[in-house]
Parts: structure tokens; sequence; C-alpha cells
């Protein structure tokens, strides 16, 4: 035997052997080197391609940050003389610490608010290094501070200034946009003193002020932080500095705060996350093009490498020798196939990066260039190349009579992670971003589902293709001939029909999940603003749409509908919270947003249920609209009471006329009515606790839990009102609510405490008839036997009934309980006036109505566009990112679909050129032999597209019901729903058609024979 | 002299879905050392098995096998593969199946050295000495696709040898050669064995091998029937088996009458066999006389005809006519063109000069569909590697190119051929004369005037090629028809009314009996 030397000669000359087997059979590698780049490709491109729209996605959300929300700042307020650490220490120790965040020095600011210098108060604040940061309007910026002097500027609010000579204003000026200091000297909202800034934070400190040590201020450390500075792959450790300079600076003193943009990072992070994951999709989609290609591959060099393993083998080759040949030719053919894959489709990234205005090089190094790219890389070429060797080496095992491949073991693995998968649940934006297995195995479902398709498929297949044959003995003998020529080698027909399953269903499931987060786009916008415009209370300005302007007003710019949003929960189950919407029945037939698939019953019929049968307007006393003062005869016994007179505004809203605590006895109450009250209706009297007794008994209450049974009872008689010189109507038809109770003709008893409001009011509609509402079906699920249940709005309860069942209803996000905006209004002011009035308008009106919005009046509201929501979705980074990474996957599949046809052409021109000399023998002409090839493929195409179609669509409503992200990677309102773009998918299939007819056709021109 | 090869009652069984074959039943047969055994026998009479079996590619059934005192039935894994890669070397017909396309003369040789781990030098030096021995040595750097048959045969063989192995196994090493070939890569297999000192044993059909060897062993249903030794002078022997069991020549029986029954009596130190009567031989029905020409008509004629690939010139300025009711078999060496001159004649490839006719037809007036035509209704072509449909009948088969041709015809043709009880059997269950018969059923179903075949003996056994060749003559002279085999089977060529023989590149006259 051979000592050891010889062994590494042996495998050395295996090598070089594959090697040189390799460089003179190139041609033959194409087919696998093809399909192995262009899933690298694919794969590099999803990989890049996600971090650039990532990282864009990022700056977009910082950069619609204000400046200061998006700096790092870092605060300390007190009085230095009550702080053990001095103010230099401070300084170093928050600089210290800020440093390292963002590796800049950061600037300093410091701010006595609201201090009182030389007679006036006023914010006196610093800044070092002040220009950047204001805008001058007149005279100049302030020189630096010194300790006799120190020059200010007005940078905004009003009143007197100080006057004192060591503090001279030497210019007035504006703080420039994007400077971070608005919450030192914001000027937004009315500031009611000056604001005076110093150039230099050190300098205003030392400033001889009388007892300025005993003044407390404010001092800042702000670091910036512009747009583009900070990449989405720079986002984790960047926040974590934020929150190790927060601890350091707490340690030190709890005097220190620091802000960031942490939840606006968070965000941004977790979006981006769940936007990598989802991308797995397209990745998973990827790999199994590819594997599906190269095991469609391999079975087009099996002969071969079988003819050479029997060579060899006669050549006394060891199994270990064909092994190392084998893995020498697939894996220098993988790793090279890939690299050039990985370098195409990191070429593709870049381009994107560049068109997304991300920096191309760092995307690249943070993604397909980087270690774990690299790694991956190295994965794919691992997995293709034994994939390839699995293929070519396959050993059929034996299962209960039957033949088991790789590839049925496979599917068995396939079958049972989806199934562990599925039961694992939904994949939403939270699972995904938290990670662990849910996301990963479900977002590799398309791959795992096509995988056990494609073994079931040719499972299927098989003995169809012996049937096809048997009924084709009946048939023409171009068909018969073809079907014959498929029965005949029916593992290599298999492979061919099994590969463009898998392609084509690959690029319908692309296309129509594509088409699906298309649609969703569009739907998010309709659903969240289901008008063109949604007009509501600015929450920091605090004014009603009533009170911005008129109904009138509304109507000049187009179509408005009244709407009142608000929260509840069932009574007597707090599990279920919904949103109440209260608006015209005749509405919900045309608002946006709305889908079928969000009720079993049509919205038509919807909206015909909630449509008060009889009116439903709030009943009371019409006041004259001349009317300037209103007079109330009273006659009260037992104990004292408030009066309160509740007035319904014409315009909507509600005024409550106080009419003061009242004794015992006989009197006439006055009150003045005010512009909003006049011409409006008395719709109530409240009788409620003297405030003196309600605070004691709040007193009382307070530190325990128990109500205190504080009660006052008494009897009061009531005259007709009076008002603008007429006696208005009289109480016949009232009631009393909540302790009232009905004691003679405008007399009542009363027994008022806090606990509730205690009205004398007319007889409503809903008094005896409760509410017709749509509700979600958890909410629906609590109503009784009669559909009727019990709902608290707000704190106020009234009763409705169920009409109908609604999913989802625009503008909600989680459970809906709809009803008519009359019917719901009066029952909420019935219960407690003021607590129904619409607080939002919905407006039909066309793009040019946006500029009339942006201004007064109605620049004090809060306006939500839909066309702008939709455009800004449309144009979202992770948005357009995901669609068009799935448009190309489409693509690609085709493609590689058409390639597949084509090389079967060609191989099967050369494999079957002995059946085609057959047949030339028998008299089959050049035509006959053309059309035969052309049958053959045809044949398989059919079947193949056939089921690609079948699994793609599956694929796709499976795919669309677990994962359920939108494409810019959030939660979707409303849900998904499976989309065709029927006009692509005909022209996608229309155009692989007539390419897969024009390929197959000039590849089988010439249909060579056996040489001789 | 020590044995090397040893087989006792040796018995192969194999199961199969029609029930067991047996394909050795008892073979006992001993190899000395450095002897050259040859082996004849019919198709189906076990001679490749019990290649396979000393080649370590099949265990027997039953039996003992031992080369060089190992057992090989008791070695398995690592030694086995030791076996096949140190002690055995390997060669069979197709040679251009065993050799890597990428690699040269002069690689092939040496590629068994380089897996075993010989150094670089010493493997291209052993690798020149053998091609220097065959005539190659000018050929060292070419590639497979440059050499011609024998020559890629011989570097086969040269590669079989490189590493000297004690026991060579040749498995028709000439079965896709021409004579001339063929003799050249015996006298080459004889030269090489001996200076290699490897014990040779040859299995073939060639009666041409018999010329290297010591031995001659006839197997016949499984056994050793009879042998021949160059030391008693090349004289017969029947071999006596366990129990007496003998084996008589059907030439023998033939004319002794005897059929199925004979009677054994002993004449003083003879046994004399004689038939117990007088038995009709069951004789396959004549092939209908459907006459498509008349006898004498000529069918075809060639007219200075030559045909090229690129460069190369195959034949050329080559005359000659085929008439009607007669059988002409095209000879010649290998590459001398007689395939592309049948597919000429089927108008399969137009010559590249001259002229050819058929039946009166020019070919070259006809375009590719006409020539199409004729093929379907007037002439047929049995190419080698026939490609009947495995998993159809041979009915089926018939009838598909019936549909394809677009013709009625029926399948008698199979019965004329003693198909008759297994026209309804699948063609991949049939043995390899019987799937021959099938191609040639399916070409006459079409009644053709004029019957083209490639090779049609070349995987048959003599008796099978004979009956094959009988079976043409036959066909000829009832239907008319003109039939022409491409060949270089003797047994072929003895039974033709005429033949053309083809040069290696320079045509030979016509010539007729």
């Amino acid at each position: 035997m051979f000592s050891a030397p010889v062994g590494a000669r042996r495998l050395l000359f295996v090598v070089r052997l594959g090697l040189v087997r390799l460089r003179a059979r190139a041609g033959r590698q194409v087919l696998l080197a093809t399909g192995i780049a262009v899933g690298a490709a694919m794969l590099a491109a999803a990989v890049g391609g996600s971090v650039a729209v990532q990282d864009r996605a990022a700056q977009r959300a910082l950069a619609a940050l204000d400046p200061s929300d998006r700096s790092v700042q870092a605060v300390w307020s007190g009085v230095p003389t009550q702080s053990d650490v001095p103010v230099a220490t401070i300084d170093r120790e928050a600089r210290d610490a800020l440093r390292p965040v963002g590796g800049r020095e950061p600037f300093g600011v410091l701010l006595f608010r609201e201090a009182r210098f030389g007679g006036a108060v006023v914010n006196l604040g610093a800044v070092d290094g002040l220009r950047p940061w204001v805008k001058i309007h007149s005279g100049r910026l302030p020189r630096p501070c010194r300790p006799s002097r120190c020059e200010t500027i007005v940078v905004g609010g009003e009143g007197a200034l100080p006057r004192l000579s060591y503090l001279p204003v030497v210019g007035r000026a504006t703080i420039a946009d994007g400077a971070p200091l608005e919450g030192y000297f914001g000027t937004r909202g009315r500031q009611h003193v000056p604001i005076l800034v110093a150039e230099g934070v050190r300098g205003l400190t030392r400033l001889r002020i009388p007892d300025v040590d005993l003044i407390s201020r404010t001092y800042g450390w702000i670091e910036t932080v512009a747009p583009g500075s900070i990449h989405s792959w720079q986002i984790e450790g960047f926040a974590d500095r934020i929150v190790r300079a927060s601890s350091e600076l707490a340690a030190k003193s709890d005097g220190f705060g620091v802000s960031g943009p942490l939840d606006t990072l968070a965000a941004v992070h977790s979006t981006g996350q769940v936007a990598g994951r989802r991308l797995l999709l397209i990745g998973g989609e990827a790999a199994v093009l590819l594997l599906g290609f190269a095991v469609f591959a391999a079975t087009r060099l099996r002969r071969d490498a079988e003819d050479v393993w029997r060579r060899l083998s006669w050549f006394g080759a060891r199994r270990s020798q064909l092994a190392l040949l084998s893995i020498v030719e697939i894996a220098a053919v993988a790793v090279l196939a890939t690299a050039l894959g990985w370098a195409i489709g990191a070429g593709l990234a870049a381009f994107l990066s560049r068109h997304l205005g991300a920096p191309a090089g760092s995307v690249l190094g943070h993604s397909v260039l980087a270690g774990s790219g690299m790694v991956l890389a190295a994965g794919l070429a691992a997995t293709a190349a034994l994939v390839v060797l699995a293929s070519l080496r396959a050993r059929l095992a034996g299962l209960g009579g039957r033949t088991i491949t790789v590839a049925d073991a496979a599917a068995f693995g396939a079958l049972g992670a989806v199934a562990l998968a599925l039961a694992r649940g939904k994949a939403d934006a939270q699972a995904l971003a938290a990670g662990g297995g849910t996301g990963v195995v479900l977002l590799l479902l398309p791959g795992l589902v096509v995988l056990v398709a494609a073994v079931v498929f040719a499972r299927v297949v098989t003995p169809l293709l012996r049937l096809l044959e048997r009924a084709g003995r009946r048939g023409p003998v171009p068909l018969r001939l073809a079907a014959l020529s498929i029965a005949r080698h029916p593992g290599s027909a298999l492979v061919v029909a099994s590969f463009l399953m898998i392609s084509v269903s690959l690029a319908v499931f692309a296309a129509d999940y594509r088409a699906t987060l298309a649609q969703n786009v569009h739907e998010q916008a309709t659903y969240a603003v289901p008008a063109d415009y949604v007009l509501g209370e600015d929450l920091q300005r605090l004014v009603t749409v009533q009170q911005a302007a008129p109904l009138a007003a509304y109507r000049n710019l187009g179509d408005p509908t009244l709407v009142f949003r608000g929260s509840g929960s069932v009574s007597g189950r707090g599990a279920f919270d919904y949103t109440l919407l209260g608006l015209p029945a005749n509405a919900v037939r045309r608002i946006d947003g709305w889908r079928g698939d969000f009720s079993d019953v049509p919205r038509a019929r919807l909206a015909r249920a909630l449509r008060p049968s009889r009116p439903v307007a709030l009943r009371g006393l019409d006041l004259p609209k001349n009317a300037t003062e209103i007079s109330l005869p009273v006659a009260l016994r037992g104990d004292r009471v408030n009066v309160a007179l509740m007035v319904r505004n014409t315009r909507g809203d509600f005024t409550a006329l106080g009419l003061g605590d009242q004794d015992p006895g006989r009197r006439v109450l006055h009150a003045r009515l005010p512009a909003a009250a006049r011409g409006g209706r008395v719709v109530a009297l409240r009788l409620g606790f003297p405030a003196l007794a309600a605070f004691a008994a709040g007193h009382k209450e307070s530190g325990t839990n128990a109500p205190v049974n504080d009660a006052f009872h008494g009897f009061a008689t009531f005259g007709r009102l009076r008002a603008g010189g007429r006696t208005l109507g009289g109480y016949a038809n009232w009631t009393g609510v909540g302790g009232v109770s009905i004691a003679g003709p405008g007399s009542v008893e009363f027994l008022v405490n806090r606990a509730a409001d205690s009205l004398f009011r007319p007889r409503q509609v809903t008094d005896e008839t409760p509410v017709p509402v749509l509700a979600a079906p958890d909410v629906a699920a609590a109503a009784g036997p009669t559909g009727e249940l019990g709902l608290m709005v707000g704190g106020v309860p009234i009763s409705a009934k169920v009409v109908g069942t609604v999913r989802h209803f625009p503008s909600v996000t989680g459970d809906a309980v709809v009803a008519d905006l009359g019917w719901l209004s009066t029952a909420l002011d019935a219960r407690e006036p003021g607590t129904g009035p619409a607080n939002e308008i919905w407006l039909e009106a066309p793009a040019a109505a946006a500029g009339r919005l942006a201004a007064a009046p109605f620049d004090r509201l809060a306006v939500a566009s839909q066309r702008s929501l939709d455009e800004s979705l449309r144009s979202d980074p992770l948005a357009r990112g995901s669609l068009a990474i799935l448009g190309g996957t489409a693509v690609v599949a085709l493609a590689l679909a058409l390639l597949g046809l084509l090389l079967t052409v060609a191989s099967d021109r050369s494999d079957e050129s002995g059946e085609l000399f057959d047949l030339e023998t028998q008299g089959a002409s050049e035509r006959d032999l053309r059309r035969h090839l052309r049958l053959r493929v045809g044949m398989l195409g059919v079947i193949g597209t056939l089921g690609g179609i079948a699994t793609g669509v599956v694929l796709g409503a499976l795919v669309v019901d677990v994962v359920t992200v939108t494409a810019g990677a959030t939660n979707p309102d409303p849900p998904l729903v499976l989309t065709f773009d029927w006009p692509l998918l005909a022209l996608g299939f229309a155009a692989l058609v007539v390419l897969a007819a024009t390929l197959v056709a000039t590849a089988s021109r010439h249909v060579s024979r056996r040489p001789v | 002299m020590t044995i090397a090869v040893e087989t006792h009652d040796l018995f192969r069984i194999y199961a199969g879905a029609e029930g067991n074959a047996a394909a050795l039943q008892g073979l006992t047969l001993s190899v000395r050392e450095r002897e050259i055994v040859v082996v004849f026998g019919p198709s189906g009479s076990g001679k490749s098995t019990l290649l396979r079996i000393l080649a370590g590619l099949d265990q027997p059934s039953a039996g003992t096998v031992e080369v060089f005192g190992t057992d090989l039935r008791r070695i398995g894994g690592r030694r086995l593969r030791d076996y096949r890669s140190y002690t055995l070397g390997y060669a069979d017909q197709h040679y251009n199946r065993a050799l890597e396309p990428e690699l040269t003369a002069r690689e092939l040789v040496a590629l068994r050295l380089g897996l075993l781990g010989e150094a670089k030098d010493e493997r291209l030096r052993r690798a020149d000495e053998l091609l220097e021995r065959v005539d190659l040595a000018d050929k060292r750097d070419s590639r497979p696709d440059e050499l011609s048959g024998g020559q890629q045969q011989r570097v086969a063989l040269c590669a079989a040898l490189a590493h000297r192995p004690r026991l060579f196994v040749a498995d028709e090493p000439t079965g896709e050669l021409d004579a001339v070939n063929a003799q050249r890569v015996y006298d080459t297999i004889g030269d090489l064995a001996r200076d290699a000192g490897a014990t040779t044993v040859i299995v073939s059909h060639d009666p041409e091998s018999a010329s290297i060897a010591d031995r001659v062993i006839h197997v016949r249903d499984g056994r050793v029937s009879a042998e021949t030794a160059r030391e008693t002078g090349h004289d017969e022997e029947i071999v006596v088996g366990h129990g007496g069991w003998i084996r008589l020549p059907e030439e023998f029986l033939r004319r002794a009458g005897i059929a199925t029954r004979a009677a054994a009596e002993l004449d003083e130190e003879r046994i004399v066999v004689t038939a117990t009567g007088r038995e009709s031989v069951e004789r396959r029905p004549a092939p209908r006389s459907v006459a498509t020409a008349d006898e004498g008509d000529v069918v075809a004629e060639l007219h200075g005809v030559g045909h090229r690939y690129g460069s190369t010139r195959v034949f050329s300025g080559l005359d000659g006519r085929f008439d009607g009711g007669r059988l002409t078999v095209v000879t010649g060496p290998s590459g001398s063109g007689k395939t592309t001159l049948l597919h000429v004649l089927a108008g399969i490839h137009p010559p590249s000069e001259g002229e050819v006719v058929v039946l009166g037809e020019p070919l070259s007036g006809l375009d590719a569909d006409a020539r199409a035509a004729l093929r379907r209704t007037r002439v047929a072509l049995v190419g080698q590697g026939t490609d009947l449909i495995p998993f159809l009948s041979a009915r089926e088969n018939v009838e598909l190119s019936l549909a394809l041709r677009g013709i009625d015809g029926s399948v008698d043709a199979l019965e004329e051929l003693g198909l008759g009880e297994l026209l309804d059997q699948r063609v991949a269950r049939l043995s390899t004369g019987e799937r021959q018969r099938v191609a040639i059923a399916r070409a006459l179903a079409a009644r053709p005037v004029l019957l083209l075949a490639d090779e049609p003996t070349a995987r048959l056994d003599e008796a099978n090629a004979r009956a094959v060749g009988a079976l043409f003559a036959e066909l000829a002279r009832s239907t008319g028809a003109a039939i022409v085999c491409a060949t270089h089977d003797p047994v072929l060529v003895e039974q033709a009314d005429a033949e053309l023989a083809l040069g290696a590149g320079v045509p030979a006259p016509s010539t007729s009996p």
C-alpha cells in the first residue's frame, strides 16, 4: 500500500482533474451558474436595498421632528448656591457625558425664566455661539458678555424691558428655523414677558447681578442632530449612548435631565427591523427560486455526472475521490456564480441607494459587504452547492413500498415548519419587531409552501403525464408523440414542469402580494381620512369646529358632514373599549375608506338600519334671536341648590347659564345671554350641589374609597322662562332625571349630590328608545338577547341597540360603534347636555381648498388631508422599496421561467436527438420535428404555468392572512385583503406567453439530429 | 503454474417481474496465472455475468469464486475497492464512454495512476511507454474526438493496463470495430497482457479473438460447455460437467435429426447418441409476399456520389445500384462512410456531390419535405440505436409508426418475424434480439421498397446474427424490396446477394456475387 503523502497526491490529482473538466465544460455550467447568480443578485439587492430604504425612512422620520425634539439635550435646573456641586463641575460633567453621544462638543445654554431684572420680569438667557441660531431684524448681534456688561437682543415676547445699564438691548431678532432652542426661547403661543438672549453662558453667569446666585436658572447643553447625520444602522448605538449619558448624569445629580429623540429612534428602529424581517419574504422567494433552479440545472448535469463517476470508478477512483471531484466542480461554479451575483446585486443596491439619497458606500458596508452579508453569501453558495450535489447523488429510499427522495424528505420538513408557524399565530409588526422564531419562520413561509407544493406537484404530475399519454392515444399524431415523449422521460419532464411551477408561482405571488400592499397603501389613506379633509380640534389650541367657524363657512369650501367621535366601554364589561362615531346615517353610504369585507351586509342596508324613524332633535324651549337676557321665576323649599340653564347654541355646542346658588324662597333669577346662546334652545334646567358644599364633600371624600353620602333635598317650582320680551313655553311633557322627580306642573322634588347630574328637562325620544348602533363583533357579543346593551361614553351611560355588525369602520382603529349623529347626540345631551355635539367635520372639497384651510379661521383647527396622507404613504421609502423589490422579484421569476423554457428546448435538441432522428427516419419532416419539440415544451409549459398560477394564488392568500404588515412595515388599518391587479396580471401572462412562444420558436428553428 | 481464477459451481439467479432467471448454472472454470482465455457463447449464456462477478461488480448466488486466492464473496468495502483499483484492469466495447473527452491520450492512460497517487513523472513516463507500444506516440496529445474508433480502443486498453493489473478482463472489446481494427486490438491485448504478465479473460463474439488465446471456452446456458486449448491444437473439447452433464453442438443435433429426445448407448469406448424418431422442425411462416417492386428492378442508384463533413471527405465518386429482391451489404472499415451512405440513400443528408436516384426519382430534385414524404411511404431506415418506446408493446410501437407515416398498414410484420407471441409484450421486457426484430417489423410494416439497416447485428451473437441475415435475404426475395445493410459482420456478409465495399476514404468498386 502507498504511504501518507500518496493520499495527498490522490486528492490533489482529483482537484486538478476537476478544474480541467470545469475549464473544458464551462458551457454546460452556464445554466447552473446563471441560476445561482440570479438568485444571489436578487438576495443581495433585497438585503442592500432594504438597508437603503430603512435609512431613508429613518432620515425622513428624523427630519419630520422639530429641531429641538431632534437634538440631544442635557438640562440642569436649580439654584447653584443650593447645590453641592459648583457650576463649573456641573458643566464639565454634562459635557463629558454628552460628548460621546454625537462625538462633538455640545453648546451651552442658560435661562433665567421669568425673573425680575431692573424692575421688569423677563426671560433672560445666553447661548454659546449665538450667531447661527438667530435672525437679526434690527440692531446687531450682542458682543460676548463680560462681568460688567452683557449685551442682549430681544427675540420675542412683549412687555417692559429691564432698565439696567449693564444689560443693554442692542437688537431685535427671531430664533432661526432649525434652531434647537424652542424649549428655552420658544415663541409659540403668546409670550407675556420679553425674551432676552446674550452671547456666552459663562459670561452671563459672571455678570455682576445682585443676588444672581440666588436666582433659579436652567443650564442646557445641546448636541444637534442634523437629518442625515444618523443612519439607520447607527440608531441602536446612538440610542444606547443617549441612555448611558442620561444614566451617568442622573447618578451625579438629580438636577440633571437628558432628552433626545429616543421615541422616534425606537420607532424607526422597530419599523426598520420589521421591514428587514419582512424582507425575508423576498429573500425566501429568492432562495427558493435559486434552489429550484439549482435542482433543475442539476438534472441537466446528472447524466454527465453519472458518466464521469462511472468512468472514474472503472479507473479505480474511490468514493472519496468521486465526491471530491463533484465538490470541486460544483463548489467552484457555486462560489464564482454567487460572487458574481452578489456583486451585481450590490450594484443594484448601490443604484437604489443613490436614487434614494442614501450613501451607497455606507449602505453596502452595512449590508451586502458587511460581515453578516459575506456570511450570507457564503451560506448561499454552500447551500446551492449542497443542493446540487444532493440532487446529483440523491438516493432513493423506500417507505411502505413507495420510494422517498431527498425532495420528499425536505417537503415533510417544510410542511412541519409551516404547520408550526401557523400554530404560533399571525406575524404583525409587533411580533416581527420582537423577533424570536415566529417572525422568521412566518416570513420563510413562501419558500416553505412552494417547496411543499412543488413536491406534491411532482407526485401528482407523474401519473398525470401517463394519463395524458393514454388520453392522447386517440388524439392527433403530433400531440400523441409529444405526450409519449414526455412520458418516456418523466423525470426530466417533471423537473422542467416543477421548475416552471415554482417560478410562475413565485412571480404570481410577488405580483399579487405587491398589488395587495399597493392597494392597501391607498386604503390606509382613505380609511384614516374618510373624506377629502377631516377637521377637528387642535389639542394645543383648544378651539372646537363650531368655535372656529360657522357651518356656512365650511359649506363655502365644500360639502361638510358633522361627525361626533368619542370613546367608551361596554357597560359592565370594561374589557371592551371602543371608538364611538356619530354621523348622519346617509353618510355611511358615501364615506370613503369603506370596503365590502367590513360587514356581511351592504352598507346601504346598514345606513337604513341606523336611520331614525322619526325626528330625534333635542327638544326644548327656543330663545328669541334678539334676546340678550333671560329670567326664570322660581320658588324653592328645602335645602340650597345651584340652578343653571343649559342652552344648545345655534352653532351646535352648548352654553351653561349659571343662575347661582339659591336659598329657599321665591325669586326671579336673571342671566345675560352671551352672543353664542342667542337664538338657541333651552334644553334643561340643571340643579346641583352648591359650590361650597361640593368642595366640602370632595374634601371629605379625599383619602377614602367611599363616596360621601351628602345630598341636598328640596322642592322647586319654576315659572315660565322669559327672554327677549317673550314668555317661553311651559313644562308640559318635561321630566326629571338624576334625582329630580316631577311633583306637579312645573314643580320638582330634588335630591342632589356629587354622584349625578340632576336635570329637569323635556322628554326626549331617546328616553324610551335605545339608540340603534352598528357595533364591532366583540361589542355586539356583549348585547342581550334583544340586541340591547348599555354603552358608557365619556362617563355618560346611554342605551343602545345593535342593528348591525361591522368588523371595521373608516377612521376607527380597533372596535367601532357607529350611530346616527342626531340620535346619538340627543341621547348624550339628554343625559348630560354638552356631551353630544359633533367634534369633527368631514369635508368633501377639491384640492384647492387646502390653501384656504391653512388660513384663518380654519388654521386654528387640526386638518387632515386624505390626498396628503395618500401621497405621504406612497412616498414612504419603506413602502416604495418593498413594492419595488416585489415587482423586481416577479419580473426576475418570470425571466427565470423563460430561461428555463429556453434551456429546455436547447437541451432537448441534443438530449432527445436520438428520438428526433428516429422520427426523421420514419418520415417526419423538419417542420414535424420542430412542431414536436415545441409541443413537448408547450405541454410542459402549460402544466407548469397552471400549477404555478394556482400555487401563487394560494400562497398569496396565505401570506396576506398570516403576515399582517403593510408596505411601510406597520400594522395595517384596514387589514390586508388579497388583491389582484388584473390588467397587470393579464399583461404579464400575455407577455410570458408571447415571449415564451418566441423564444421556443427561435430556439427550435434548427432541430439537430444525431451526428453521424 | 498457479491458478489465478477459480470458480466452482457458480450460480447467479436474477429475480425479475416475470420470474427468476438463471444467468449462471453451475459454472466451473479455472484460469492459470498469465493465461489468456477467450470466452465465447451466445447471447444470454452468462458470459457477461461471469465477467461482472470476476470484476467484483456482482455477487454469485451460490458457488465459489477466487481470484489469486481471494474469495470475492467475502470481501467488501475497502478491500473490494482496493481489488478493483490495484488488481483488476477492465475494458469493454464502449471505449468512447470510458474515455474522458477533455483529457488527452497521455492523460487518459495516466489517469488511473494519478487516482492511485502515483507521482506525475512516473505516471507520464508509463503512459508514454504504453502509447509507444501501441503506435500512438504521435497521438499522445490528441483528445478522443480526434482519434478513430480503433485508436480510441487502444488508448482505452493502455489506460486499463497502465497500472499493471494482475487480472485483465475485457467484454467485447472489438464490438464496435471493423475487422481490421479488431485484429489490431486483439494483437494489442495479447502484447500488453503478456508484457504486464496479466491473467486475461476476454468475452467475445469475434472468432478472431481466438488468435491470441491460450484457451477458448464456450459457455452455454450458464455453464462451460466446451473448450479449446492452444496446446491441444485447437481441437474443441466438450466439457463434461458435474454429474455427467454435457452439451452437444446444435449442428450435430440437427444433422442427426435430434430435436427433443435422443437415445444414448455405449459402443466400446464411445457413447453413441441417436434420435428416437424423425420430427418436423417448426418453421416460421414465410413473410407475406407483398411485392412492392419486381425482383431485379433497380430501386436505387448512385452516380458519382460523395460526401464530406466540413473539410473531411468521407467518400467520393461512388457508383452503385441496389436492385429489388436482393440483399446488398455495404462494408468498409470504421469511418469509411457506411452509415453516411445509408443516410444519403434515405434522403436524410443530401450528398455533397453526385446524384442519388431512388425509384427513378433524383433526390436532388426533392426538397426536405418531399424526401421526408419518400421516407414515409417508400423508404425505411433501421438505425443503429433504434428508439422503440419501452413502455409500449411491440404492436403499439408498430401502430404508432404507421400512424406517424399516415398510412394504413397492419402489424402482420411482427408475426412474420416470429414475434406473434410477443405482440402485446412491452418492449422493455424483450431481449436485444427481439427488440431488433421489432424494429425491423416496424420498418417493414410500411411496406417499403427500399429498406436500409445500419449494423443490424452489432449486438447479437452469431446465431442471432445468422438468423437476422437469413431473414433479410428471405424478405428481399419474398417482398421484392431492395434491402441494404451497412455492416462489418461477416455472418451477414456471407448471406448477402451483393456487396458494396467502401475503403477508408476511397470507394472500392461495387461487387456482386
